[in-house]
């Protein structure tokens, strides 16, 4: 008897602990002009990445999932490839972060991320696989894709859409402004970014 | 216990089994059809197998009439329908998603205006959150036509492009076109169904809203000068959705505080700076089950740019038309909803697969003598318990099926073909134990063990939870009323009316076994018991045939076929069980039985039914029209009287009706002579149309009948629509109808 009250005990005990834990703050603290949260993860090639051994550079975080339409569109025209070319061949470190959880969609080994890379022709510096959402919820990434971009000062710089046209229609890039580049351009000439936050569209982050 | 009938029966050389106990004292027979119940029950749930959609939103679009005139103003709608468990978004998605966009190709002149969006659900998945829409999202839009109108046929084409999302996402195009003032169409009226739709959109409410920004909060002041959101809202239900995107986050949880009719909402802050904007759209939503969510739309103004006289008045304001309620509901009271319970619960005692359990309750009563009325007494109370919890338990089902967002109603659970082939077999099983093929006693393919026969009494405990079970086909009058009400109420209130439900059901037996004096009035114990137990066995067989004929209308010949084989087996089981062998034999008998008894009842989920509910409708039926929603709103359009009558393959009461009440040659005439339209709704499987209607009228069962006089000639109106009771006779209709 003793015994089945001390697991009934043990059982609501928890409860409070699971509630707590619900209610902590989802919202993570980046935010424009503040300092980026800095992480280290093992990338698809099994090499250690730390945000902080890239001080003095410009970094872009991409979170990314390649069966999610919005990121397809930016796939399919070369668009995120050509971006991802401009701003690496300028130096910057470009960031594809897979954050879907084990059994969800999008969820890949990293041989299988390995080849999505060369299937899409990417141009990326590096590709983390964030199967625990670690690093997606410590950005508060909410859509695949969901773009940042963090100073050479650690400073975060922008965080939003890829372009202002919410749709998943390849057509709609032909004429739409590139956020990303122009954040990029606004960095690298010393101009404070334009257009710092907007709106990220697309597929949710499979937590 | 009791062993005083000599009647025996020889099956080969089995032992010849006495038949003197109850049909019912075997609770590990029980135990397993309880256990079969539960593992079908999860598939109760609406089965929308038979459409396979090739999208996962089928979208139309519906004029509110279909002639139109110069300088003329009508809405249309557009109407998505998705499957299950997928959603698309509203005008502000959230955290992820896009809203559904339309474009209109029409003639010049034409004018469509914006889209008046349905109050969405909060959808949350981690650390995003989401608005839309689960099912059906119907959004409005209103056309002007130009003053000078373009001859004949006029085509209006939209292109609707939605992200429609489950655990993925899929871009879907829709490209529809309609038609109107087309000369081979008679003029469509469906302004009853759009005037449905417009009781979704967020209605604009007038008042002083204003808002302010502190230490990343939103603070929003509200005072609305409307009735409906001041008596509903509570700190506990009403949220806000902003409109534009970065207002809030949406994720955090808002503070509300209601103080004398002003609204304070605090709110964490989104992305999006507050200097670029101008006043702040959104909507005051009560939050609801899923999908009936209700919206209030206000446009609030900077708090420090407010000048004296602060009441905005919504430029949006839109006005709204209330459906007409050209019906009246009777409002029923907890009280008498306890008491037609308790009536209904009585007379469910009467029904054909349940009389016969009770009868062989009360024969046990029979051979108590006075000595025993004490045991008597507590005999009846485990059976009255049995019953009253049963009943809860069944209560607390449907209650959280209803939560789950699944239309329910009692009788519901007979829309599942896989239960009412358990049910079949049950009641198959307890007419052959009656009819004495068997006793519970043999030790029955290893099911049960160690039985303990006789007068225990959780075997008076389980009789009750038996007769409930048997009883679940059945509705008996006055029951409609009561369960529709159950089922809108809080849950202890609807709780209460099941257990009223359950003790009406074991009242019978409660009285007898408490007072001795009525047992006197049954005849002494005697052979003539046995008789009677056999003869009883004929109700139960009938009920189980009526059971595999709701099963044919369902799942089609094939399935009747499976269910007969598993029948087949049975019988063969217990007569395998008769021979003596042990060991081997044994094993494989509780082999082929559970076999062959889950076979049919699993692949009758993957049996599709082969012919659409509404054309069987109109084959079984001899005269009348199907319903939809559509027609009946034509049909009130006109002058003549309608009557509708909403009935379904498993209901008895609605059969016994049709039978002696309408589909007879002087209701035939009757309503020949009176020009009466008629129409029959099949609510046999899941029909959403059949059960907003059913709701409409505060019921949610069948049967239904409802009668629309005919417009009056000099005020040109209808008089209100009548309910007729739930048991009708010719002379009833010919009274509401001849008046």
């Amino acid at each position: 008897m003793f015994k089945k009250i001390s697991y009934l005990t043990l059982a609501f005990a928890f409860i409070p602990l699971v509630l707590g834990w619900a209610s902590l703050p989802v919202h993570a603290s980046v935010e424009i002009g503040k300092i980026a949260p800095t992480f280290t993860a093992t990338d698809i090639h099994g090499n250690t990445f730390s945000l902080e051994d890239h001080k003095g550079k410009i970094i872009v975080l991409e979170w990314t999932n390649h069966l999610c339409p919005f990121v397809k569109k930016h796939y399919v025209t070369n668009n995120m490839q050509n971006t991802q070319k401009i701003a690496t061949d300028n130096g910057v470190i470009w960031v594809s972060i897979v954050s879907s959880a084990e059994g969800n969609l999008g969820h890949v080994s990293p041989e299988e991320a390995i080849e999505i890379e060369k299937q899409a022709n990417a141009h990326a510096t590096t590709r983390i696989l964030d199967p625990s959402g670690e690093i997606g919820r410590l950005y508060a990434a909410k859509t695949t894709p969901h773009m940042f971009i963090i100073s050479a000062e650690g400073k975060l710089a922008y965080a939003g859409a890829m372009d202002g046209r919410p749709s998943p229609n390849p057509a709609s890039i032909k004429g739409a402004t590139n956020l990303v580049l122009a954040a990029l351009d606004d960095l690298s000439t010393g101009r404070v970014v334009q257009i710092p936050r907007t709106a990220p569209y697309g597929c949710a982050v499979k937590y | 216990m009791h062993k005083m009938l000599s009647l025996r029966y020889k099956y080969g050389d089995s032992d010849s089994p006495e038949i003197n106990q109850e049909p019912v004292l075997n609770k590990n027979i029980l135990y397993f059809f309880i256990f079969l119940l539960s593992v079908t029950t999860p598939f109760v749930t609406p089965t929308y197998a038979d459409e396979e959609l090739e999208q996962y939103t089928q979208v139309r679009i519906i004029a509110e009439r279909t002639a139109i005139r110069p300088a003329d103003q009508i809405t249309l709608a557009i109407d998505i329908k998705l499957a299950p468990h997928w959603h698309v978004y509203w005008q502000n998605p959230g955290d992820s998603g896009l809203p559904v966009r339309i474009e209109w190709d029409a003639p010049e002149g034409f004018e469509i205006g914006e889209i008046k969006w349905p109050t969405p659900d909060k959808i949350s998945y981690d650390i995003l959150v989401n608005y839309g829409y689960y099912n059906q999202a119907v959004l409005l839009q209103t056309l002007k036509t130009p003053d000078i109108l373009p001859e004949g046929k006029i085509t209006l084409t939209a292109t609707i492009n939605l992200l429609v999302c489950n655990e993925i996402c899929i871009p879907e195009q829709s490209t529809i076109s309609i038609d109107l003032n087309a000369p081979e169409d008679l003029d469509t009226d469906n302004s009853a169904y759009i005037q449905e739709s417009y009781t979704k959109i967020a209605k604009p409410i007038n008042g002083a809203f204003l808002y302010s920004e502190a230490d990343k909060t939103l603070r929003l002041s509200l005072v609305p000068e409307d009735r409906t959101l001041l008596n509903e809202a509570t700190t506990e239900n009403l949220e806000f959705f902003p409109i534009d995107w970065g207002i809030i986050n949406h994720v955090a949880m808002p503070n509300v505080q209601i103080d004398d009719g002003k609204i304070t909402i605090l709110h964490e802050r989104g992305d999006q700076a507050f200097t670029d904007i101008k006043e702040l759209n959104g909507l005051l939503v009560i939050k609801g089950e899923q999908g009936n969510n209700k919206g209030f739309a206000i446009t609030a103004l900077p708090e420090e740019s407010a000048t004296a006289p602060v009441v905005t008045i919504n430029k949006n304001n839109i006005e709204i038309i209330e459906p007409v309620k050209n019906v009246q509901v009777k409002k029923i009271t907890w009280f008498s909803a306890l008491y037609l319970a308790l009536f209904g619960g009585l007379i469910l005692n009467l029904m054909p697969c349940v009389f016969p359990i009770l009868s062989m309750k009360a024969l046990s009563l029979v051979k108590m003598n006075d000595k025993e009325n004490k045991e008597a007494r507590t005999h009846g109370i485990a059976y009255t318990l049995g019953v009253v919890l049963s009943f809860l338990v069944i209560g607390g089902i449907l209650l959280v099926l209803k939560e789950a967002g699944t239309v329910v109603g009692w009788g519901f659970q007979l829309q599942n073909p896989m239960i009412v082939a358990v049910l079949a077999y049950l009641l198959f099983i307890i007419g052959l134990n009656l009819i004495g093929f068997f006793e519970f006693k043999s030790n029955f393919g290893n099911i049960g063990n160690k039985l303990t026969q006789g007068q225990s009494l959780s075997s008076s405990f389980f009789t009750g939870t038996l007769a409930t079970i048997v009883a679940t086909p059945c509705t008996a009058p006055f029951m409609g009323a009561a369960m529709g009400y159950a089922l809108t109420q809080p849950a202890i209130v609807s709780m209460s009316v099941f257990g009223a439900l359950g003790f009406g059901l074991a009242l019978p037996y409660l009285v007898l076994s408490y007072v001795p004096q009525f047992r006197r009035i049954l005849p002494k114990p005697g052979a003539w018991m046995n008789v009677f137990k056999q003869f009883l066995s004929f109700p139960i067989f009938a009920s189980s045939i009526w059971l595999i004929w709701v099963l044919s209308q369902q799942s089609g010949s094939y399935g009747v076929l499976l269910v007969l084989l598993g029948m087949l087996a049975i019988a063969f089981c217990v007569w395998l069980s008769h021979l003596k062998s042990k060991g081997i034999a044994r094993r494989l008998t509780s082999i082929l039985f559970v076999l062959f008894m889950f076979l049919p009842i699993f692949s009758l989920s993957y049996i599709k039914n082969t012919s659409d509910s509404n054309a069987s409708a109109q084959k079984s039926y001899s005269f009348g029209m199907p319903f939809s929603p559509e027609k009946l709103s034509i049909l009130l359009e006109g002058d003549d009287p309608i009557f509708v009558e909403m009935t379904a393959a498993w209901c008895i009461t609605c059969k016994v009706n049709h039978a002696i009440a309408i589909n007879t040659d002087a209701t035939k005439t009757l309503f020949k002579e009176n020009n009466v339209q008629y129409l029959i709704g099949d609510w046999t499987s899941h029909d959403d149309t059949i059960t907003q209607y059913l709701q409409a009228f505060g019921r949610n069962g069948v049967p239904i009948y409802v009668f629309y006089a005919k417009r009056d000639a000099h005020s040109g109106k209808r008089p209100e629509a009548k309910l007729l009771p739930q048991i009708i006779t010719t002379k009833t209709l010919q009274k509401t109808i001849g008046r």
